[in-house]
């Protein structure tokens, strides 16, 4: 096990308390729960493309940090009113 | 274990140590508008450290130009969501963005300049 997969699976444990607040908080709560679980998932996506050396898995990471800043906005504005 | 490594392996951990405090953050903080700012460890210096790590090991090649990028975007993304969150959140509980008009918002007492 190299320093890069231990890494990604120390920061899979720390979606562990995401979880937790997503499944049991209040609506604000689980947004911010989220935002904290997207930017985890796009470090372990790179981690996990550093690990196995597949160079091109880390367009998925870029991709995912992009989508999840605008999932973010969108909830953010859907939430000041109307869900 | 040369220098290159150590050094590898210190920016992961400061990395995991700030990812670790934002989970533990928005855990153990009940409050919405604290735990906001839980998110800022995580995404400024552990969004920042990993590329970093990942940018020591490989080089300037395309992983590397991508981790940079990728740093970039996490950094400047998470003040303006941070914000569009707290501003979501106030407008759902108080109904307006702007002070009702005789709220009295609580300022931080200036400083004496001696």
């Amino acid at each position: 096990m190299n320093p890069w997969e231990l890494s990604a699976f120390i920061l899979l444990l720390c979606m562990i308390p995401c979880f937790l607040v997503c499944i049991r908080g209040d609506a604000m709560c689980r947004l911010v729960a989220l935002e904290a679980a997207n930017a985890m998932t796009v470090i372990i996506l790179l981690l996990l493309a550093e690990a196995y050396q597949r160079v091109p898995f880390v367009d998925l990471s870029l991709t995912l940090a992009l989508l999840a800043f605008g999932g973010a906005l969108v909830f953010a504005r859907f939430f000041e009113r109307w869900l | 274990m040369n220098p290159a490594n150590i050094l590898i392996c210190a920016l992961l951990a400061l990395g995991l140590l700030s990812f670790l405090l934002t989970a533990l953050g928005i855990l153990f903080i009940p409050d919405f508008y604290k735990k906001i700012h839980f998110l800022a460890p995580g995404s400024l210096i552990g969004a920042v450290a990993i590329p970093a790590a990942v940018v020591v090991h490989e080089g300037l090649s395309q992983a590397g130009v991508k981790a940079i990028l990728i740093a970039i975007l996490l950094v400047f993304a998470n003040p303006v969501s941070s914000h569009a969150t707290a501003r979501a959140g106030r407008i759902r509980r108080k109904g307006q963005w702007q002070p009702a008009p005789n709220e009295q918002i609580p300022v931080a007492p200036e400083e004496n300049a001696e």
